[in-house]
């Protein structure tokens, strides 16, 4: 028997085509225009000439302190990044998985952050280093630990690490749950009968099942915080002196603050392999730990 | 029958949305149209984020009176120049927007049309106006001067005239509590304003940077900055660190007396309204080597967008008329700006004292120019703030130190 296609049917393959269209000219056209003017000194006013210069601009790229200082703090920034944010967020979901009430109202409130956004949380978490905590510092008498973190090289980056898991924590427990549900109780059942403690249960059996959803999550916090931008230039705006600036903000600071598009552009083409090479690898090694069931 | 049918709309609707798109965009690069369409809107964008809300008044009255719709886009404050290159190269620039000299002007120059047909440019002040190659064209906002802004109370019969003086009542004030030159995190106020002066005092400020731009001279080896090195040292060890204190914190701390002074402009009056002062304020000069001058300049000028369609643009033009021609318009710059004019036609009456006393500053001749109008892209926000705000935190960091760092920094931020 032939079956009728309908017209929804065909009308729904226009989606995928017009999807293709939105890539191809939002990322992959200016991708490759990127790439081309990464060759050029420019300003980045079209009006203003266009000056080829070859590969001047990666050569000065290898011998630009400030850009690989900016690398060694995102580099920073990821590694507590990702481990705070995937820890913070298995936990909730291990917590939030049990059964009581408030259960959904509790994973509601983990979440929010989330949907606030980058750059408000930045403000926000600005105002709270500021202000409520050196005079909290002062009434409870701690000065040394409750005192405007911002303000300082080291602790300005713990507030950047802190501000980002209190943003993405709630996005990876969601990642989490969903894996915790798929994993069949019969596992864990059966380990329990077997005598197995909660810990036990949850080292042996659950965290080799959320196998899959670690690749997941962990892929995407890195590429995550590797790229951040936006609470960067809310929170600490790369200060204080630059310790806290990232990649992405040199690359901005170099496009729009200086002006110098050609070469913030080069910027930006090293920065795209370099979260490539990091992101693909660390997918593969993950994937090599998965367990088939 | 119905799903096939709602599947169509779908379908349609989502084709004709990316015409939709598309169309608008080619429509709005040669929107030429002979009939003038009523919902005509310009829009503005500038610099100062005190004006915003006065600027949006003011553009509703004239959409009562004329019916273009004018909007006011947001405040951007320190990244103006980002947003604005952001805007005009996405082909949305605004209609009118405003420039400073120097290096914006040097970017943007080709974006401008000629305003030196408008029939109030012969009003402008002498040389006030923003020219390129002999063609105007800019109208000034405003005449701005900062300095030390001073609580007379608290400064009594003190006159800094040099080093000594400022070393000794900075030290006074600080065992009772209270800082003498207060700064804030803004880069510009904490290190910007007050780095002008020793390039300002220079006696020729353009060759000076054109030497410090080739690496000929060095802060660290000028006698002036040297000097201004020794005033920083000790606003540090008095006045704290300005990296935690905003621009409303400045004001607050001023007016309730925990600041002797701020080194800030005469825009910081419109702070000043939500606080009853029970001193008198004055402006003095930073005393720099016995310097008795304020540094003022014209911060921006108005320009038009040549990019924007031919009735956009008339429409523009015929906002600024009647913001420096009209009654109204006259009102909201100087009472309601509070912005000191560089034009002939207005009046410089009932301004608050901070705006007068430049406005004396400016008619006896005591000033010194902005210099960093002039200094190379971003310098001040991407290159040097860094610096200071390392020097604020470390404290064992001595002037000459600062200087050094100051160097480096600028000779990085050259291109």
């Amino acid at each position: 028997m032939k079956k009728r296609r309908s017209a929804a049917y065909y009308s729904f393959m226009c989606l995928p085509l017009i999807m293709t269209l939105i890539f191809l000219t939002v990322i992959v056209v200016p991708f490759f225009l990127g790439i081309g003017y990464s060759f050029f000194e420019w300003d980045g006013i079209p009006v203003n000439p266009k000056i080829f210069v070859g590969l001047d601009n990666y050569t000065e790229l290898f011998s630009d302190a400030r850009f690989w200082q900016s690398g060694k703090h995102t580099v920073i920034f990821t590694i507590f990044s990702v481990i705070s944010t995937n820890c913070l967020g298995l936990a909730f979901a291990v917590l939030l998985t049990r059964k009581y009430s408030a259960r959904n109202v509790a994973r509601a409130m983990v979440f929010a952050p989330h949907l606030i956004g980058g750059l408000l949380l930045g403000f926000i978490w600005k105002f709270v280093f500021s202000s409520p905590f050196p005079k909290l510092g002062e009434v409870l008498g701690i000065e040394n630990l409750l005192f405007n973190w911002l303000l300082n090289e080291g602790f300005a980056m713990a507030a950047l690490v802190f501000v980002n898991t209190w943003k993405m924590a709630g996005y990876i427990m969601i990642i989490y749950i969903s894996g915790i549900q798929g994993i069949s109780a019969e596992f864990i059942e059966a380990a329990q009968v077997d005598g197995a403690s909660s810990i036990q249960r949850f080292w042996y059996i659950m965290l080799p099942l959320l196998r899959p959803a670690v690749t997941i999550t962990t892929f995407i916090t890195l590429a995550n915080s590797f790229k951040i931008f936006d609470v960067n230039l809310s929170l600490t705006g790369g200060g204080p002196f630059n310790s806290t600036e990232m990649f992405a903000m040199n690359i901005y600071n170099e496009m729009f603050t200086r002006g110098n598009y050609g070469y913030g552009q080069a910027k930006a083409i090293v920065f795209f392999i370099l979260v490539a090479v990091v992101t693909l690898a660390q997918t593969y090694a993950n994937k090599q730990k998965e367990v088939e069931m | 029958m119905k799903k096939r049918a709602i599947s169509f709309l779908l379908a349609a609707a989502l084709t004709l949305g990316l015409i939709g798109c598309s169309g608008k965009e080619s429509g709005s690069d040669s929107g030429k149209t002979d009939s003038p369409s009523k919902d005509l809107t310009i829009s503005i964008f500038q610099s100062k984020n005190s004006i915003i809300d006065q600027l949006e008044d003011m553009a509703e009255e004239y959409t009562e009176l004329t019916g273009i719709k004018v909007e006011v886009l947001g405040a951007p404050g320190e990244n103006y120049l980002d947003n604005l290159r952001g805007k005009l190269t996405g082909k949305q620039g605004p209609t009118i927007f405003t420039v400073s000299e120097g290096t914006q002007l040097d970017i943007l120059h080709s974006y401008l049309c000629d305003l030196s047909k408008e029939p109030y440019v012969s009003e402008i002040a002498e040389g006030m106006g923003l020219e390129y190659e002999g063609t105007l064209l800019g109208i000034p906002q405003a005449v701005e001067g900062y300095g030390m802004v001073c609580n007379d109370v608290l400064f009594g019969d003190t006159e800094l005239k040099d080093f000594d003086s400022f070393q000794a009542f900075a030290e006074e004030l600080s065992a009772k509590d209270i800082s003498l030159v207060e700064l804030s995190d803004n880069s510009y106020f904490m290190l910007g304003h007050i780095l002008n002066t020793p390039f300002a005092m220079q006696e020729d400020y353009r060759a000076y940077l054109e030497k410090l731009n080739a690496g000929e001279v060095k802060m660290s080896e000028t006698p002036e900055f040297i000097e201004w090195a020794k005033f920083m040292e000790v606003i540090r060890d008095t006045s704290g660190n300005p990296m935690g204190i905003t621009y409303d914190d400045q004001a607050a701390d001023f007016m309730t007396g925990k600041a002797a002074s701020i080194h800030q402009g005469n825009w910081v009056w419109l702070q000043f309204a939500d606080y009853e002062a029970d001193f008198d304020i004055s402006l003095r000069p930073f005393p720099l080597m016995g310097n008795e001058k304020i540094c003022v300049g014209i911060p921006n000028a108005w320009v038009v967008n040549n990019q924007k369609s031919e009735e956009e643009i008339e429409a523009g033009k015929d906002f600024l008329e009647w913001m420096f021609t009209s009654e109204r318009g006259q009102h909201y710059i100087t009472e309601e700006f509070k912005f000191i004019p560089a034009m002939k036609n207005i009046e410089v009456a009932d301004i608050d004292p901070l705006s007068m006393a430049v406005h004396e500053y400016v008619m006896e001749e005591n000033t010194l120019p902005w210099t960093y109008n002039i200094w190379p892209e971003g310098m001040v926000t991407n290159q040097l703030a860094a610096v200071a705000q390392k020097f604020f935190s470390d404290t064992s960091m001595t002037g000459s130190e600062f200087l050094e760092e100051l160097d480096k920094a600028w000779s990085a931020g050259v291109k």
